[in-house]
């Protein structure tokens, strides 16, 4: 096999998703925790119908965003143990280039699957169909920028004692203009102004995190290596 | 100066004489303007006599946001000069900043009851203040989340460097929105908006607080260099 860019993209994204393909348990931990919080909500709340609309869809992305949270912080905590890292590291292709191919697999294979959830979700608690499809929009941009912002929180606490603890508090400050903005879109639809102005700023917060976070995760990988 | 200054021994004999009386003087700053600032000063037409704990909730935040900026700072030349004692400057200065972020939080709830009616709102202010909160909390995590103490050195500093866009979004938050806290009264394009009386009392516990916290810097410096020839003995003792 030839040695060129587009040979080494199709070997890393083979890799990376038959990695993901064996830890499946990670995904149905995931969809197991969101069902939990999902039935969890309305026996909390109570099931009267005008109190669940105020939060139902608060709830939706508590529930996506709590499950992904304890998978963001392991992105590179298996290669970092198995010593792939390191062949990432003198691979002849930047170690910024092969985070991004990483971190958009992770998006991918293991974020854009849980989009099917949201309309099963939404109609268990009564959502319109309008913020349905506008909530699977803004999931799948805004959980490209919490992939991001997850790598940089889970190359900064490689080799760790206890990433556990640390990372939620590295991830929440990070993701707040996602929530912000996303929570303005739906906001937006909900009493019928113009949604795309709120769109695009949180474009913009994801696509500056895409050149942002691989400098900071290479940088951070980089420190983790030598030490 | 700064060259000077980097090598730790020199530090510590260049503070010897002055530290003491940088105690006395943040001392003496803190206690005259208590005096004035609870006696000696004009009340609010408005707010009666709640405005007092203006003075020390913002030194408290004025600090807490200052302190981060010179974490950041000194996360900078670490990362860049690679010298070892901006990392302990760092980290003798994240507790001191994280008691201060508390506290300006606790003073503005305590304010804010009386004036607003509500401990606490989710406002651009408050809120962007709560984060830099959490970012002193991972700070001073992360710095001390690895086996060996100084491996957590370099990821703090990158963590230092990327929570330095909240401080921006702390200071122009009352401007860019719509809050319930008050806008700017002291740092302004258009002079200092605040009554006279009200600032003489206010600037003499900014600068007592501006010695406090170099005196508390000062004794966690010298405490973390102790700490570090300690395990550097240990290491020779092997």
């Amino acid at each position: 096999m030839k040695i060129n860019f587009k040979n080494i993209l199709i070997a890393l994204v083979e890799k990376e998703f038959k990695s993901y393909l064996r830890s499946i348990n990670n995904f149905i931990n995931m969809i197991v925790f969101m069902i939990a919080i999902i039935i969890l909500f309305p026996l909390t709340v109570g099931p009267s119908e005008e109190k669940l609309t105020l939060v139902s869809n608060a709830i939706v992305w508590i529930a996506l965003i709590v499950s992904i949270i304890p998978t963001l912080d392991k992105i590179y905590i298996s290669d970092y143990k198995n010593g792939w890292l390191e062949q990432y590291y003198y691979s002849p292709l930047l170690l910024e280039i092969i985070i991004l191919i990483k971190c958009f697999v992770f998006w991918f294979f293991l974020i854009i699957p849980l989009t099917i959830f949201i309309p099963i979700f939404s109609i268990l608690l009564n959502i319109p169909l309008l913020i349905i499809f506008w909530n699977i929009i803004i999931f799948a941009i805004g959980s490209l920028g919490f992939c991001l912002i997850g790598s940089i929180c889970s190359s900064l606490t490689l080799g760790t004692k206890s990433n556990n603890l640390i990372s939620p508090l590295l991830i929440l400050p990070l993701a707040i203009p996602i929530f912000i903005f996303g929570n303005g879109v739906v906001e937006a639809v909900k009493s019928n102004y113009d949604p795309l102005p709120n769109l695009y700023l949180l474009i913009t917060v994801c696509l500056i995190l895409l050149i942002i976070s691989p400098l900071i995760s290479a940088y951070s990988i980089k420190i983790a290596l030598t030490k | 100066m700064i060259n000077y200054l980097a090598n730790p021994n020199r530090f510590l004999n260049f503070i010897k004489p002055i530290e003491f009386s940088i105690g006395v003087f943040s001392f003496l700053f803190i206690f005259i303007g208590l005096y004035l600032s609870l006696f000696n000063s004009p009340e609010d037409y408005q707010q009666g006599d709640t405005v007092r704990i203006m003075y020390i909730h913002v030194p408290f935040a004025w600090f807490a946001s200052f302190l981060y900026l010179s974490i950041s700072i000194a996360s900078i030349f670490f990362l860049i000069w690679r010298h070892p004692f901006a990392d302990i400057i760092a980290r003798s200065v994240a507790p001191l900043g994280l008691i201060f972020s508390i506290l300006t939080i606790l003073t503005g709830s305590l304010w804010g009851k009386p004036m607003w009616g509500t401990w606490w709102v989710w406002d651009a202010r408050l809120t962007s203040m709560l984060i830099l909160c959490i970012f002193y909390f991972a700070y001073i995590g992360i710095s001390n989340a690895f086996p060996r103490k100084i491996d957590g050195s370099k990821p703090a500093a990158i963590l230092a460097i990327v929570g330095m866009i909240n401080l921006p979004i702390i200071k122009f938050s009352v401007d860019w929105w719509n809050t319930l806290h008050q806008p700017a009264s002291i740092i302004r394009f258009d002079g200092p908006s605040i009554n006279q009386e009200m600032l003489l009392p206010l600037v003499i516990m900014l600068l007592g607080f501006l010695f406090m916290s170099i005196f508390i810097i000062l004794i966690n410096i010298k405490t973390n260099l102790i700490y570090k020839k300690y395990q550097s003995e240990i290491l020779k003792l092997g």
